[in-house]
Formats: C-alpha cells, sequence, structure tokens
C-alpha cells in the first residue's frame, strides 16, 4: 500500500473534484471512538493520529485511505488497518477493524458498522446486555458459591504448608524411632543367622557324606549287573567275544569293532571280575547298552520326544517373569540401605512388595531342595526365621514414612498457586471417563490415559509447569514428556483450570496428534475478586 | 530398573524388525521397468531397420482432412494395420494406429477429448512411391516415408518432430495363447506375455501382449517439458542412466523427488521448447506408460543431407550436428491415438492442446483464495475455534476443509454425528462471511451392510468386478472396502445423485468437495492399487483403463454438483488422481509431499509441469503434508504458494498444529502478509483464470512462455510467472540473505512490487532478502488490476474498488485486462453477466475499453487509485473524462522511485473513460 504525501495542501484542495465515486455519503465523523473526537475537527485540517500527514479534513472518510495508521477512515472501509468504532448503545461501545465496514457482516450490535449494504443488522445491543448481565450475575453466584467452597477445603485441609511441616516433623521423629529399632533388629537377625547357618552347614556336611556312601553302593550293584550280563558264558570271564558284541561301545564308528579295538579296551583277552571292576567298568559304563533279545527284532531307537509348543514356551521366560527374576535376587541380596539414597530412589514403589515375595520364595526353596533337618537345626531356623520377619516389618515400615517424608518434601516444593490455594489437590487423583478411556490426573504429578478395553496404562504427562497466559500464569497446568507417539511427539497435556462448585474434569481433546487438553473445574479456582464485585460498578451504559 | 529394560528390549525390536526410516518412499512396492514385462520388452526394441512400412497403394482419402493407409510389419506379413491421418484446426495432426482386425477390440480413449475434433483441409504436394507430402493449416506439412514407415513434421518449414525415425515402433498384435508354453520359455521376446507376477501378486493377462511402442523425436531441440506426475525437474531429464518416466496412477506414500516413479495422476503429454518453436505431442492412452528420453547429437549427414536448410540453427550446421531429444514412449495396451501440435508459439501451443482435451473452467473466485485444511478439524467446535482464529488474527479466508474423520467410519456422504451434531449450521454460520466448507469423499466403499450406499450398490451390482466376475474387495481407510464402477453410465450418473442434498444428508449450497485416494488407492493391492485384470464395465480389462479411474470419479462428482444446482453453480472439486481432461472438472494438488525444503522446492517444477500440460489449477500443501515444518519453511511456503494456483495448507493428523497464528507474534504477521497479498492480486488471478477458460493459457507460466526467445530460461524452474505480469522468484532456501534474480527478456524494465525499484531486462541482480521478502516484478508494458482494501474473505470483497498498477515499459506504454463477474454463478456464460475490460496507456493516456461489448454487470467498484510506475516526470495536471464527466483528480510524484499515484481518480470499472497526464 502506498501512502501519499500532500505537501502544498491550498493546492490540492482548489483540484479536488472527482467522477461518481465510492457514494458515500458523508457522515463526517462516522466510526470515532468518543475519546478521539477532539482530534476530528471539522473546520480544521486533520492530522493523521500516528503524526505522519496532514490532510484537508474534507478527506476523513471520504472512502480514501490517505494515512498510513488508517486514521483518516474510521468509517470507512477504505484502510486495511482502520479502526470503526461501534457505538452500540445499551451495550459496551466496541472498536472493531474499519475492513468490518460494509462487508455484510453485523458485527457491532447497533448495526452500525452496515450503514450502506443491502443487508439489514438488527439491534441487538439490548438483548447483548441482558445476556451479558445475567452471564456476570451467574459468573459472580458461581465464584461466591465456589468461594466459599474453597474456604471450606482449604480450611479442613492439613495439606496445606503448616500442616504439611507439623506433618514431616512428626514423620521424621518416628523416622528416628524407626531407623533405631531397625538397626537393633538387624544386628538381632545377624547373630540368629549366624546360629542358624552354622546349623545347616554342619547338617549339609552330613548329607553330603551320606550320599556319597550311597553312590559307591550304587556303583557296586551297577557294576556287578553289567558284568553278569557280559558273561554270557558265565564263566566268571569277559572274553573278546562277548564284548565285541557291544558296537556302541566302538569309539571309531567307521569301521567295524575289530578284535584288536576289543582288546584295547579289556587289555588282555578276558578279565576277571575284580579286574572289570578296577579298569573297565568306569571306562565303558557311560556307553554300554544291554543287549536286545536276539529273538525280538530290533526295535526303532525311540526317537526323542518332540518339545510341544506349551513347553517351550513355558521353558523360555517371558519378558515379565525375566524381569521378575532379576528383581528377585536384587532384592534378596539387598538391605534397607537408608544411607544410599540413590539405590532407595530407583525402585522405591516396588521394594517393599517385591520384599516379601522373595521371602516367600525363599522359603519355597528350603522346603524343596533341602532334605529334613534335625530337631536342634529346625529350631534355630525358627527362631532366625522370627528375627528377619522382625527386621522386615520394621523395615516396611521405615520405608513407608521414608515415602512419606519425600513425597511431602516434594509437595512442598510444588508451587500451589499464588496463595498456595492448590495444596489441597496435590497429589489426588481426578478421573475423566470417556468413550474409550478412562484420563486419570494426579495432581502436580502425572497424567494417565487407561484402555477400558483392558491392559494399557499410558503416561500422556508428568508435571511440568504452569503455563497460563503471562497475566494469568496459574490459568493452566502443563503435563510434558509423556509416552512418546508412534510418529509422533511425546505425549503432553494441558489443563485449563475453571471455577466449579465440584471438583471435576471435563472436555478432553486432541487436537494435534497426542497433544491433549482438559478442562479441571474446582472451587480453587473461584476467584474473590470476581464473587465480590459490586453490582455498582458496572461499565454496561443502558 | 523396569524401565531401563523395557528401553533395550524397545532397541532391540527395532532392530530385529528393522522398521524402515519413515522418511522416505518403500520403493519396492512399485515395479521398475524391469519389473513390468512390457516395459522391458520394449525399452530393448532396437532394430537397425524398421520392419513396417506403409502400402502407398491402399492411400484412401476418407474425406478432406482425413487419409487412411495400410501399415504391414514385413518380418509378420498376416497382420495388417491400419494408419489414418487427421488434419486438425489450429495446426494439429492426429496419427491413430490400430490393428486392422483384431481377434479383440483394442480401447480408445474418449473420455479426454472434448466433442467432435475439426478437420481442416489437406494440401497433397507430393505423392509417389517412396512417401506423400502434406500441408495443412498455417505453415505446417507433414511428410510420411512409406518404407520404413517414418512420419516427420514441419512448422514453417523447420524440422520439428520425427516418428519412428529411431525404428523403435513396434505394435504387439492380439495372438492366441500358444498351446504349450514351450515357445515362451524358448523365446526371449515372449517373457511375461502371458503372465508375470509381482511380489505377492499374479496378474493372469488372459488376453497376451498387447503393447505398443513408438520413438518421438524433436529435431533440433534441447528440452522436453511436461507427461506429469512426476516429483522431478520440469525440462525432463535423461532416462539413460534410471528407469523412463513412468505413467500409472499408483498412491506413494511419502514420495521421494527427482526420479521418474510415477505418482498419483498420468497426462502423456510432451512439450518441447526451442528459441523458434514450441511443439507437442500428445499420445492418448490410459494405459500404463514408460517414456525414456535422451538427449542426442544428430549428425545431419546421415539424416537429410540435402534438406539441411529445413534446421533454422545454421550455427551448429557447421558440424552437420544439430541436438535432438529422441523420446520412446511405451504403453502396456490401447491403440497409437498420437496428438502433434505444431504451435509455432507456447500460447498456440496452449490453445492447441486445450481446443483438443479442454481448458479449466473459470473457477469460482473463492475457490483461487486462500484454503485451510487439516486431517483433521475434529469437530464443530474445533472448526469455529480455527475459524475465531482467523478472525482473531484478521487473516482472510474462504474456505475451511473436512477430511476422512469427519464421516460416520469413513463411510463417504455421512457424518459422525458426535462430532458434527448440526453440519446445516455450521455451514449457514461460516455462510455469513461467505466462506465455504469443502469435504472429503473418496471412491471406496466401506463393506458393511448396514451403510446404505454399500447396500445399493451391492445390491445392484454397481462396484468393481474380478476376472472372475466377483465384487473386488481390497482394504483402503474403512477397512474391507470396494469399489464403484464409474466406467458404466448408470452407475456414474446414480454416483453424481449420491451429491444431491436429498440423498447427501447434512450438506448446504456451501459444502463443496474434494476426491481423494482415487487411483484408485487400495491398501494391499499389487502397486497399492487395481489389480491389472480387474474387468470394467464394457469388458475392458484395468490394464486398458487405469489411469482413467480417478478422472471418472471426479467426473462423476461434479456432475452431481452441477446437478445440485440445476446448472446454476460452478462446482468446485480437488481432485488427487487425473488425467488428461481433468482439467475440465477438478481442481487437482500434488499429493502427500512433506515438510522439507526440498519439497517446497520441486513444488514450482511440479507445478509447471501441470500448468502446461493443461493443469492450470493446481498447487501443493502449504507446509508439507508429512512432518512439521519449522517456522521459517512453514513461512516460506506461505510466500510462494501465494503466488501459486491452489492455495491450501494442509497436514497430516500425525503433525502438529500449525494454524497460521501458532508460531509466534512474527511469524503470523508474515503468514497473513502473505495471505493478504494474495487477496490483493485476485482481480487479476480472476482475470488470468478467465482467460484460461478462453485460451487454454495457464496463469501459473515458465518464463520461457513469456519470453520464448531467452535461451537462458528454458531450464528455469526456481521462478516462474503469473500471467505475463508478475515475475516470481520465491525464496526457497532455508538460510539465505541474497538471491540471484534473472530479469527475461531484451529490453525489458521490470518494477518490484514492494519498493518499486526498477531493473533491467537481460540482467541479474543479486537481491538482498530477509524473512519479509517475497521477490516479485511486475513486468513494464503491463498493467495489473489489484484491490488493497483488505476483507475477510475474497467474495466479501467481490465490488470493493479496483487500484490499476500500471508498470510503463521503456517506451512508455502499458496494457492489461480486468475480468469481472458474480464469483460463483453461470450467468457469465449464460446471461453474459460478466464485464472485461482492456486497459491501454499510450501517450500520455490511460483509456478503459470494454474487450466484450455484449456483456453486462452490475458492479458498484470503481478506480480508488490508479498507480504509474516509471513515470518519468511530475505532471502538472491529471484530467479524467468518462461520458460527459470531467474530473481532476489528484495525484502525487515520488521523485525517487519515479511513481506517479492518482488519488480517487473514481470512474466505476464498468465504464469507458480516459485519463490525460500532462
Amino acid at each position: 500500500m502506498m501512502f501519499l504525501f500532500y505537501v502544498n495542501l491550498a493546492t490540492i484542495l482548489c483540484f479536488f473534484t472527482s467522477i461518481s465515486n465510492g457514494n458515500i455519503q458523508q457522515t463526517v465523523l462516522r466510526g470515532v471512538q468518543t475519546s478521539l473526537l477532539s482530534m476530528y475537527i471539522p473546520s480544521k485540517p486533520f492530522t493523521c493520529l500516528d503524526g505522519s500527514l496532514t490532510i484537508p479534513f474534507e478527506f476523513v472518510n471520504d472512502d480514501y485511505c490517505d494515512c498510513q495508521d488508517g486514521s483518516d477512515e474510521p468509517g470507512t472501509s477504505a484502510c486495511p488497518n482502520g479502526q470503526f468504532f461501534c457505538e452500540n448503545k445499551g451495550y459496551f461501545g466496541t472498536l472493531i477493524p474499519s475492513h468490518f465496514v460494509g462487508d455484510g457482516v453485523c458485527d457491532c450490535c447497533d448495526g452500525s458498522d452496515e450503514y450502506e449494504t443491502i443487508i439489514v443488522c438488527n439491534n441487538t445491543c439490548f438483548e447483548l446486555a441482558q445476556k451479558f448481565q445475567a452471564s456476570r450475575d451467574a459468573q459472580r453466584a458461581l465464584h461466591a458459591a465456589g468461594v466459599e467452597k474453597k474456604k471450606q477445603i482449604l480450611a479442613s485441609t492439613t495439606t496445606n504448608k503448616f500442616g504439611r511441616q507439623k506433618h514431616l516433623d512428626e514423620l521424621e521423629q518416628d523416622l528416628k524411632i524407626l531407623e533405631k529399632e531397625l538397626k537393633e533388629k538387624e544386628e538381632l537377625k545377624r547373630q540368629v543367622e549366624i546360629l542358624e547357618n552354622a546349623a545347616k552347614e554342619k547338617h549339609k556336611k552330613l548329607c553330603e557324606e551320606k550320599r556319597t556312601m550311597q553312590d559307591v553302593s550304587l556303583r557296586n550293584n551297577q557294576m556287578h549287573e553289567m558284568f553278569a550280563d557280559l558273561d554270557t558264558n558265565g564263566d566268571s570271564l569277559i572274553s573278546i567275544d562277548e564284548l565285541q558284541k557291544h558296537t556302541e561301545l566302538d569309539t571309531n564308528q567307521q569301521n567295524e569293532f575289530t578284535i584288536e579295538e576289543v582288546r584295547s579296551i579289556l587289555g588282555s583277552d578276558s578279565v576277571n571280575l575284580n579286574e572289570f571292576n578296577t579298569t573297565i567298568f568306569d571306562q565303558i559304563s557311560n556307553s554300554y547298552r544291554q543287549l536286545p533279545e536276539p529273538t525280538r527284532p530290533t526295535p526303532e531307537p525311540t526317537p526323542l520326544p518332540e518339545p510341544s509348543i506349551d513347553s517351550m514356551t513355558t521353558q523360555s521366560p517371558s519378558l515379565e517373569t525375566f524381569i521378575d527374576e532379576e528383581d528377585l535376587t536384587t532384592h534378596t541380596r539387598s538391605s534397607y540401605k537408608y544411607e544410599d539414597e540413590d539405590d532407595y530412589e530407583e525402585d522405591h514403589h516396588r521394594e517393599s512388595k517385591t520384599l516379601a515375595t522373595s521371602i516367600e520364595h525363599e522359603k519355597h526353596i528350603h522346603d524343596s531342595v533341602a532334605p529334613e533337618y534335625d530337631d536342634e537345626t529346625k529350631k534355630l531356623m525358627e527362631i532366625a526365621e522370627e528375627a528377619r520377619n522382625r527386621y522386615h516389618e520394621i523395615g516396611e515400615k521405615f520405608l513407608s514414612i521414608k515415602h512419606q517424608i519425600e513425597d511431602l518434601k516434594k509437595q512442598s516444593t510444588v508451587d500451589a498457586g499464588p496463595h498456595d490455594e492448590y495444596s489441597p489437590i496435590i497429589d489426588q487423583c481426578f478421573d475423566y471417563e470417556e468413550r474409550e478411556y478412562t484420563y486419570r490426573i494426579c495432581m502436580f504429578k502425572t497424567a494417565k490415559q487407561i484402555s477400558k478395553g483392558g491392559g494399557s496404562e499410558v503416561i500422556i504427562g508428568y508435571w511440568d509447569s504452569w503455563c497460563g497466559p503471562k497475566d494469568n500464569k496459574y490459568l493452566k497446568m502443563k503435563y510434558s514428556n509423556g509416552a512418546t507417539c508412534w510418529n509422533g511427539p511425546p505425549r503432553s497435556l494441558i489443563v485449563t483450570l475453571q471455577c466449579g462448585i465440584e471438583q471435576k474434569l471435563t472436555d478432553v481433546r486432541e487436537p494435534s496428534r497426542c497433544e491433549y487438553t482438559i478442562i479441571f473445574e474446582t472451587p480453587l479456582a473461584c476467584d474473590e475478586n470476581i464473587a465480590t464485585t459490586s453490582l455498582h460498578s458496572d461499565h454496561v451504559e443502558f | 530398573m523396569k524401565r531401563f529394560i523395557h528401553l533395550t528390549y524397545f532397541i532391540f525390536i527395532l532392530f530385529i524388525l528393522n522398521i524402515p526410516s519413515i522418511e522416505n518412499v518403500d520403493r519396492s512396492n512399485f515395479k521398475t521397468c524391469e519389473q513390468s514385462s512390457f516395459c522391458r520388452r520394449q525399452r530393448k526394441y532396437k532394430p537397425d531397420i524398421s520392419p513396417y512400412e506403409i502400402d502407398l497403394n491402399s492411400t484412401k482419402i476418407i474425406k478432406n482432412g482425413h487419409l487412411r493407409f495400410l501399415l504391414l510389419n514385413t518380418l509378420k506379413s498376416h497382420i495388417k494395420f491400419k494408419l489414418e491421418i487427421f488434419t486438425l484446426e489450429h495446426n494439429s495432426l492426429r496419427i491413430k494406429i490400430n490393428e486392422l482386425n483384431p481377434i479383440r477390440k483394442r480401447y480408445e480413449v474418449k473420455y479426454s477429448l472434448v466433442g467432435e475434433l475439426k478437420l481442416v483441409n489437406m494440401n497433397i504436394t507430393k505423392s509417389d512411391e517412396k512417401q506423400i507430402e502434406v500441408n495443412f493449416g498455417e505453415r505446417t506439412k507433414f511428410l510420411l516415408n512409406a518404407k520404413p514407415f517414418r512420419l516427420d513434421l514441419f512448422t514453417n518449414d523447420i524440422f520439428v518432430m520425427s516418428v519412428n525415425s529411431n525404428n523403435m515402433f513396434n505394435f504387439e498384435y492380439y495372438r492366441k495363447k500358444p498351446e504349450s508354453n514351450k515357445t515362451a520359455t524358448n523365446n526371449n521376446n515372449e517373457d511375461g506375455m502371458w503372465e508375470e507376477t509381482f511380489k505377492n501378486h499374479h496378474d493372469s493377462k488372459p488376453y497376451g501382449p498387447s503393447s505398443i511402442g513408438v520413438d518421438v523425436n524433436f529435431l533440433n531441440f534441447e528440452n522436453v517439458y511436461g507427461i506429469p506426475e512426476h516429483a522431478d525437474a520440469f525440462s525432463l531429464r535423461s532416462t539413460h542412466d534410471s528407469d523412463p518416466y513412468r505413467l500409472f496412477n499408483v498412491d506413494v506414500f511419502e514420495y521421494d523427488i527427482l526420479n521418474p516413479m510415477a505418482l498419483y495422476g498420468s497426462v502423456p503429454y510432451m512439450l518441447a521448447h526451442n528459441e523458434h518453436t514450441t511443439v507437442g505431442f500428445f499420445w492418448l492412452n490410459s494405459a500404463e506408460g514408460w517414456i525414456d528420453v535422451n538427449y542426442n547429437k544428430l549428425s545431419l549427414k546421415n539424416f537429410f543431407s540435402t534438406n539441411t536448410n529445413f534446421f533454422a540453427t545454421q550455427s551448429n550446421t557447421k558440424n552437420n550436428e544439430i541436438p535432438e531429444v529422441t523420446t520412446h514412449w511405451m504403453f502396456e495396451s490401447g491403440i497409437f491415438d498420437g496428438f502433434f501440435f505444431m504451435g509455432p508459439t507456447p500460447r498456440d501451443i496452449f490453445k492447441q492442446y486445450t481446443v483438443i482435451t479442454g481448458s479449466v473452467p473459470l473457477p469460482p473466485l473463492w475457490a483461487i483464495a486462500y484454503h485451510q485444511c487439516r486431517w483433521n478439524y475434529i469437530d464443530e467446535d474445533d472448526v469455529r475455534n480455527v475459524l475465531n482464529g482467523f478472525e482473531h488474527h484478521r487473516i482472510p479466508l474462504d474456505v475451511i476443509w473436512l477430511d476422512i474423520e469427519h464421516t460416520n467410519g469413513k463411510r463417504y456422504f455421512t457424518w459422525d454425528i458426535s462430532k458434527f451434531p448440526n453440519p446445516e449450521k455450521l455451514q449457514d454460520d461460516i455462510a455469513i462471511y461467505r466462506r465455504k466448507i469443502i469435504t472429503v469423499s473418496d471412491p471406496h466403499i466401506k463393506k458393511d451392510d448396514g451403510y446404505q450406499i454399500y447396500n445399493e450398490a451391492k445390491t445392484r451390482g454397481y462396484f468393481v468386478k474380478t476376472k472372475d466376475g466377483q465384487d473386488y474387495e481390497g482394504s483402503c481407510w474403512p477397512g474391507s472396502s470396494m469399489w464403484l464402477e464409474f466406467f458404466n453410465p448408470d452407475i456414474f450418473k446414480w454416483y453424481s445423485q449420491r451429491y444431491l442434498f436429498e440423498n447427501y444428508k447434512g450438506t448446504t449450497g456451501n459444502l463443496f468437495l474434494w476426491n481423494d485416494m482415487n487411483e484408485p488407492s487400495v491398501f494391499n493391492g499389487p502397486e497399492i492399487t487395481f489389480p491389472k485384470d480387474i474387468v470394467h464395465y464394457g469388458g475392458w480389462e484395468d490394464r486398458e483403463v487405469h489411469n482413467l479411474y480417478g478422472m471418472l470419479h471426479h467426473m462423476s462428482t461434479f456432475q452431481g454438483l452441477l446437478n445440485r444446482s440445476n446448472g446454476h453453480i460452478r462446482p468446485f472439486i480437488l481432485t488427487r488422481s487425473f488425467f488428461a481432461g481433468s482439467q475440465r472438472t477438478a481442481a487437482i494438488w500434488t499429493g502427500d509431499n512433506s515438510a522439507q525444503w526440498s519439497h517446497l522446492k520441486i513444488t514450482i517444477p511440479m507445478l509447471l509441469s501441470l500448468s502446461i500440460t493443461g493443469f492450470g489449477f493446481s498447487g501443493a500443501d502449504v507446509g508439507g503434508f508429512f512432518n512439521n515444518p519449522d517456522p521459517k519453511l512453514l513461512v516460506r511456503w506461505y510466500q510462494m504458494a501465494a503466488y501459486q494456483p491452489f492455495y491450501r495448507e494442509h497436514a497430516h493428523i500425525d503433525t502438529a498444529r500449525r494454524e497460521p497464528w501458532l508460531f509466534g507474534d512474527d511469524n503470523t504477521r508474515l503468514i497473513r502478509q502473505a495471505i493478504e497479498q494474495r487477496y490483493s492480486y485476485l482481480p487479476y488471478w480472476y482475470t488470468l483464470f478467465y482467460k484460461q477458460e478462453r485460451q487454454g493459457i495457464p496463469p501459473m507460466l515458465p518464463l520461457w512462455a513469456n519470453f520464448p526467445k531467452d535461451k537462458k530460461i528454458f531450464k528455469s524452474e526456481d521462478s516462474f510467472m503469473i500471467g505475463n505480469g508478475l515475475l516470481v522468484y520465491p525464496v526457497i532456501e532455508a538460510d539465505i540473505n541474497q538471491i540471484s534474480v534473472y530479469f527475461p527478456g531484451e529490453n525489458t524494465v521490470w518494477y518490484d512490487i514492494q519498493t518499486y525499484t526498477q531493473y533491467n531486462g537481460s540482467e541479474t541482480v543479486l537481491i538482498n532478502v530477509d524473512m519479509e521478502s517475497i521477490p516479485v516484478y511486475q513486468l513494464g508494458g503491463v498493467i495489473i488490476p489489484r484491490r488493497l482494501r483488505k476483507r475477510r474473505s475474497s467474495m466479501i470483497a467481490l465490488h470493493d474498488p479496483i487500484t490499476l498498477v500500471v508498470a510503463l515499459d521503456r517506451n512508455y506504454e502499458a496494457k492489461g485486462e480486468l475480468y469481472m463477474d458474480d464469483g460463483y454463478t453461470y450467468d457469465y456464460r449464460r446471461k453474459r453477466e460478466l464485464i472485461y475490460r482492456r486497459f491501454t496507456f499510450k501517450n500520455n493516456e490511460l483509456r478503459s475499453t470494454s474487450l466484450d461489448t455484449t456483456a453486462k454487470f452490475h458492479t458498484d467498484a470503481w478506480i480508488e487509485r490508479i498507480i504509474i510506475l516509471g513515470y518519468p516526470e511530475n505532471p502538472s495536471r491529471v484530467i479524467i473524462n468518462s461520458g460527459d464527466k470531467q474530473a481532476t483528480p489528484l495525484h502525487n510524484y515520488q521523485e525517487a522511485s519515479h511513481t506517479l499515484i492518482i488519488r480517487r481518480p473514481g470512474p466505476s470499472v464498468t465504464s469507458d473513460w480516459t485519463l490525460s497526464i500532462s
């Protein structure tokens, strides 16, 4: 757009004629806002409001854009950037872009922007004012009721800053006591476990001795059996002929089981039982097979049973069981390392649970594998078990308090609003039910999408920050860095807070793939100022 | 710990599945020439001597302008062909070659042609046993050589085109399938003739081989263009080291650029241009096609030793060598039906092609304004919020679009009522701003007995059939789907009636249509489309008609929209698939591009290729369909597309929102400015679209269309022109602060449209650019009508005043046109309610005269401002006369830029007037 700079106004004025034009019935001050009327004086040349140009007053609202800021044409659509003032009697006066003038759309409630178009604009100012009043009253009532509710909530809650600190102090006291107790229990456990282990060790040794003896006698039986079996002619000697039938003993399967090969096994032409026991038996016992009955045809070697699909799947551990076993070993080894914060933090959610199962597991292993213990060992084991249980009991209590302290500490770092008014909902969870999903927001913590069809739970965001507009930061909450979408961004959620009597989530949307929005209605968002605005301070001009 | 395990497990899964990068097309889904048996056979057909001969004794003059001959394959004398030659009006020639007595009728495309072609007289100037020479048209002639068969074409006595001069004409006649497959295995040439398999898809080929190959050679040319659609260079690249350019309508997921792979549409039409002549060759064939392009030097000694004067260029002929572009065309089926357009000028060529296939009809005004689209605007609230965004940010907008998710489970012609409970109300509310809504309607029909369209079509047998006569079932957006048989006129009509208000519930006259996925896209089909042995209406295989399917779909939609208003309101349809002739009923876009700078850049050659092959109403998704553009890329895309015919932002469902105001105030302003520029030039665009309807000249043009003799610009694809008046050099690189602008034309002068700075023709200038810059220049000698007022939508601005920008040439002269009508009905045709003005600046006088005195159109629009660029001095006085009225409007002269601005001259745009400067 080109703007003109007329220098010699006097000359211009005498040339100012034109052929038929836009048929503007000049209403000289049309569209000028009340506060600027003093700038538009019909008897004086007009200076564009940005000061860039002075023009004859006849150029004001003559349907030609002279001023760069559009200020010479408030009442026509000539300038792309001018402003038209709708007087809107009975309602608020408003400014609209001057290019809305005469465009066939009723933008002013008094219809003044469509003064020369064929469309007829009804005057809707009175209606609008009524609606405005009604909605303002409703807002006021809502906020008034909401503020009452908010006060109740704030009064009844202990989770404000003060309550939290008090609670924290108490818990820390408890923790100290528990820590001491835990150490005692650990020492006790350690002592009785020494006794228990010694007894078990002793028991284990006895078992091993017994087993060795059993093994020796077993071998002896087998040896005798085999000798009898090989000695087919019953002469108490095993000859080359007799052994040669056992081709399975041929280490070189390529050729025949030759006499030489048999002899190299026997070491001579024949052996007696004693020689067999000392030199031959151990050599052949692994490959030796009984000869089949000569009358029956040689049976097919029975194939190994085919592993069924079931057995395969049950054999190969699923991911879940794999993880569990790993956890198990980790946790059976671990103790309550309260001084080791890092390890502790890693898994603190599951620690106590898996611990319990690991103990059961241990029990199970002992029951099934170990042979019967003698009474003395059993008693020692019972004592040790008791000590372990005490230790774990205290340990769990300790952990639970530890977590509470962590949570409280975390909570006290949360920015819960300009007056800490959102304190009561810290960590509180709210659900929104939709066709397919439940949306669960645990305030200042996480937002999740839970499939109703069962199963999967997807994190759509972790608490990030307040993200309202500059002048109203606490209007919106942002939860970000949720699970990443395939071919998309990490999920995220914007929660808009709204004054409401009940606390509830409404209107979940997904304007872009995996970027969610939701509204949270809560009395905590209700505003004392709105609730108490006096009726007389209205700006509506009736 | 657990999280860690999951992560490694996930990475492990990625490894074993080897999930491909999402950036590129999976090329293995589409055939190479080697994998398409007829292309394989034809491509290697290169005999030293062509066995095809014309029996000149058989010459028969059917009527003046129509000759017939017998053509024989001397190696297979039992096969006879009939060759027909038609001399057509506008320097055009048609050659048809078909089997004389085929054992199966061969398919001839009829949908592409408009009406009866007009023959012109032939003048047979020479005829002997060797050849026949015929003059026709304006100094155009052909020479038909009998033994071997060869056709040479001349414009103004200059040898321009030659057919079969490389002996590649090869016509696979229909034959009986051999009893055993002995020959098939023994004979290499019969490889893949009777069946072929691609991936897991078997093509039964019940009729055997039927392909045709021919070489068409452009003599003394160094550049050929056209044969869309390919994401490739404007001046076609040699295919010597690649596959041939392929024409086969397919849905390519995340297509690559700079390769000859087929895309969504096909136009078998190629142009060649040099500084003397522009010519064109169009082979009307709807089967799968492949075209090789090679750039050669032709030794004249071996060619026409006595006729070197046929070639206009003297310099090269010293070496007895001229450049030549040899092209080898291969189609799987059908007949040879070649149109030769003899030019000689680019404008003649545009006319010649569109006389045959039709020109883009004048679209409704709003359709050439700005469109906002996304897959998907979720529900009515979302649509309203987006519209409010445009209001709030003061960005003009004409159309908002609804993609597939607005339907009830991808059942077209329905609404998801949970999201769109009251679509009529939504349309009525939008109509207050004279805006429109567009919904998508694809040709696949969800297989669901509860869906009325499906049920009715199923009962009536309206679905496309397999070779066994069963309804063909494939998968697309709704899952199991079937496809409508548009080739059947009854089904075509029935489908068109689905668009009537009583059938398409929830629609009003404010709703228009988008036909997507109509190649057709079949997710589980061979090459993501129909199997070739599908049998269409009339017994034709998909092999023969494949590339027509999309066109018939949108033609039927067009018919529906036309009937919806009893032929009163101009329809608007956007289609993805197209064929020659599609331009008569639909606009097209370049499909699923990507948010990358390379895709921004390739848009120019892609749109230019479409423009010169009849598709003057085309565009690309602003911002790129896939992926998220960074704000700079988005702004640059808005700036470029503001000067391209179809202007729509669109994005994939997985992308982040990208409405213009989501990238900070600065970017919002830059995007607003780009869109405002588009709106300010709409009077010019609309005039150009009217010219296109009348003369076939597309609005977006390669530089050579306006400066045919300037050899520097024959390959230009970083710039383009809008009409003959605006030269556009969009910024298409990420981080540059200078671009090199070449101003074409000797002795021309150009004006920067923002600063009015002057530049001289035939000069290259480094222009500084920042994010504000959209380098656009108005040619001295051209008058451009603009609307510098701002409005919310184009239709609201219909009667707003006009500013004339008069850019003077070196002789202080200029001319231009303005076309206006009601912007949306056919009254401009039926009642001649239009104005068409000519503005001429000469001898210090600017005149407005009517180009169409029988026309009338009432408008309050008036001339509010005249800007004269390149005016040498401050005049003392400006007088305007209109009828018996006279006035002396004010003026302002800017010394530095030599710009004269006349304030409020005031005449109505409908009146004759003269402005005199002294």
